[in-house]
This record gives structure tokens, sequence and C-alpha cells, in this order.
């Protein structure tokens, strides 16, 4: 199955790539928990959920934020689509202190509200944790 | 012979044009180049997202999805017009508009139309025809968060079975020499797509590949395709940005180009009208000289 012994990760958004490159093992934040990766990894269709996506290289390991979207496993090639994705360093604090203040004051009457209100405070919170942590 | 007075006075207008059109074709060129790069970026996912459509249709996941199938009993269909907010991009807004206007006449039932851009607005309006909704304030360089408010608003409405069909129309971008204005459906995803990309995938090994899916594979084909709405849509509007940008940067320059010419012209005739200003002057004065002698 497996046609070359590095496995490859490619995280893609709308806007850009983010990266491509070559990783020892990849956790990435799934619908319903994190999913980690090793080279060989047998096919995989995953939904993606709000979360930090972990890729190790070597000794270093970078950390970047995930929105949803999908992931797909196939030949040793990792895909990582989202709609928005973030390094650690391109967050700017201020501005999700101010994100999260905002999610914290969206209305919550109806439950599509409340729905939309959690994960917008999800969103900011991950983000917040992300850029925090050094 | 023209007045050399006059003439001056329109060949420093002529030159005053020159370096506006002048400017306006470097701005739209570096334009052109940013957006170029936007849309280009945004490939690869596009592309992605349908491979994945693909495999998860060969998985043979049922495809009664709202999204897939066919509202025969309604009778709205909605036609969203991209067109741009300035004008000076010579043919781009007028080939957009009359493809429209066919479009307004072909498709059956009652049409919604939805108009991003002052010139279409401004089109429309003029001609009385109601718009379901005038965007005027659309982003010169999309984002992909500015498209989801369209395409969350269609598919739901699809979804209800409000509508019978989504229509797009926008100028492709196929080179930086040739823009198309076209027109694409957007709802329901049209079968011939599908089909098209499933047979790429029965034909490469792909399609025999067990996946692990999470959630099922219905349930992620069903997350999978309000997305491929969405970036099928974002990239129509960055393509229409992209020729936008293109139309804009060649028509300054055809008037730039135009204003070099007409320079030209101006100042032989200034030459021409100097020159012979100067020997009349001249014979008036040998004249006099002549008739004191």
């Amino acid at each position: 199955m497996a046609n070359t012994d590095q496995l490859r990760c490619q995280l893609i958004t709308p806007d850009r790539q983010v990266f491509d490159l070559e990783a020892d093992s990849v956790i990435f934040p799934a619908h319903d928990g994190e999913v980690g990766i090793l080279k060989n990894r047998s096919p995989l269709l995953h939904k993606l959920g709000i979360g930090i996506c972990r890729v190790g290289t070597g000794q270093s390991l970078k950390r970047y934020y995930v929105d949803g979207g999908f992931a797909h496993m196939l030949d040793n090639t990792l895909t990582l689509l989202t709609e928005n994705a973030q390094g650690q360093d391109e967050i700017d604090t201020a501005q999700v202190e101010e994100e999260l203040t905002k999610a914290e004051s969206l209305p919550g009457g109806s439950l599509s509200e409340i729905e939309g209100r959690s994960k917008a405070i999800l969103r900011a919170k991950t983000k917040l944790q992300l850029a925090r942590r050094n | 012979m023209a007045n050399p007075r006059e003439l001056t006075k329109r060949r420093k207008a002529s030159r005053n044009i020159r370096k506006i059109t002048r400017t306006m074709q470097l701005i739209a060129t570096s334009r052109f180049q940013k957006a170029l790069t936007q849309a280009t970026a945004s490939k690869p996912y596009a592309e992605r997202i349908t491979e994945l459509v693909s495999e998860l249709s060969s998985a043979g996941s049922a495809s009664d999805h709202p999204l897939l199938r066919k509202n025969a009993d309604a009778k709205k269909s909605v036609l969203l017009v991209i067109t741009s907010n300035r004008g000076l991009c010579g043919g781009y807004n007028s080939g957009l508009l009359r493809l429209t206007q066919e479009k307004l006449q072909s498709l059956a039932g009652p049409v919604e139309l939805h108009m991003v851009g002052k010139k279409g607005v401004g089109y429309f309006k003029f001609l009385g025809r109601e718009m379901a909704r005038q965007v005027t304030d659309f982003p010169d360089t999309p984002q992909f968060s500015d498209v989801d408010p369209f395409a969350s608003e269609f598919m739901e409405r699809y979804s209800t079975g409000e509508y019978s069909a989504v229509h797009v129309v926008f100028m492709q971008f196929i080179s930086a020499a040739k823009q198309v204005p076209t027109c694409i459906q957007l709802l329901p995803l049209s079968k011939d797509d599908e089909d098209g990309s499933e047979s790429e995938a029965s034909s490469s090994s792909t399609s025999e590949t067990q996946y692990d899916f999470s959630p099922n594979p219905e349930q992620l084909l069903a997350e999978l395709l309000p997305v491929t709405v969405k970036i099928r849509m974002f990239q129509c509007f960055t393509e229409a940005n992209v020729s936008e940008q293109v139309s804009r940067m060649v028509a300054m320059k055809a008037a730039t180009d135009a204003a070099d010419d007409m320079i030209k012209m101006l100042s032989r005739q200034y030459n021409r009208a100097r020159q012979s200003q100067i020997t009349n002057e001249l014979l008036d004065i040998i004249g006099g000289a002549e008739a004191i002698a």
C-alpha cells in the first residue's frame, strides 16, 4: 500500500495551503475526539472538529488551530481540509480575546442560537489556548 | 488651420487623461496579480473536496440528499449575477448583463434575481425589474466567509423545496486574453459533474479502497455537499474578480494607447499650426518693411 516511507501531511484551506510537509506523527481533532496518525495508517476519511492539530517532525512539534472540515488519509498522505486554519504564531491574542467577549455576549434564546454561541466560544477558547501555550 | 492655443489645451487634456488611465492600468495589473494568486490558492481545496465527494459516492452512499435531489414541483429558480462595483472595465459588465437577460428569458418559471455589484444593480433598476437582493458592498478580494451567507441561504431554501434551481452568472477567466460570461448551475449539484468524477474514481484504483469512515459515509456526504456548494460559489467570486481586473487592465491599456495616438496627432497639428503662424507673421513683417522702404 505504502509507496513512500514517510508520512506526508497537508493542511489546506480555501485561501491557502498552510503546510505540506513530511511528518513523523500527526494528531488532529476529529469531530468526536482526537485521532493520532503514524505512517502506513490504513485509509481514513473523518470529519474534523474544532481544535488543535499537532504535527511532529523530528524533534519539533508544530501546532495549528483547525476549524472543522475533513481529514483524508490515503497512501501515506494525510490531507486536512478545513475552512480556517492558523499557526500558533499567527494568532493575535488581543483579537481573540475580543472575539471571545463577543462570542459570550451572543444571544442564546433558541436552541440554534445556543449552539452557535457555544461554537463561537469554543473557537475563541481553542485559539486562546493555542496562543498562550509556549 | 486650428488655433495653436486651442490645440495646446486639447493636448494638455489628453495628457492628463493618459496619466489617469495609465495609473488605473497599473493598479489593475497589481490587483489582477493578487486576485490570480487568490484564485489559484483556492484550487487545491476545491479539487480535494471534489475528490472526496467522488470517493464517498463511489463508496455507495445514497444520493437522496436534499442538495442532489431535483425539486420538480418548485416553480421559482434563482439567478445570482456577479457584476463589478466599478466601471471602466471594457465590455465586462455589458457581456454579463446580456447573458443575464438571455437567461432570464430562457429559464422556465419566475426567476428570482440576486444581484452583486453596483453596475448590475443600476442596470436592472433602470429597466425596472425587481431584484430579490442587491449587494453593492461586496469586498474587492472575496474571503471564503463572505460567500457563506449567500450559500447558506440558497442551500437552506433549496432544501425546503422553495427553489427549483440556483444558477450563477459570472465572468469565467480562461486566460489573460480571454474571459467568457458563463452561467453555471449551482443547485441541484449537477449530475454531469458527479458522473464525470465517479468514472474518474473508478478508473483509478481508489474506488476499491476500504476507508475508515467517521461518522458514516451518508453523514459525511451530507457534511461535504454544502462545502462543495460553498467552494464552488467562492470560486465563481474569485474568478469574477480576476476577470474584472484583467478586463480593466486591458481596457485601460487600450485607453492609454489611444491617448498616446491622440497626443501624437495633436502635437503634429500644433507644430504645423505654430509653423504657419510664424510664417504668416514673418510675411506680415516683411510686407510692412517693404511698404515703409
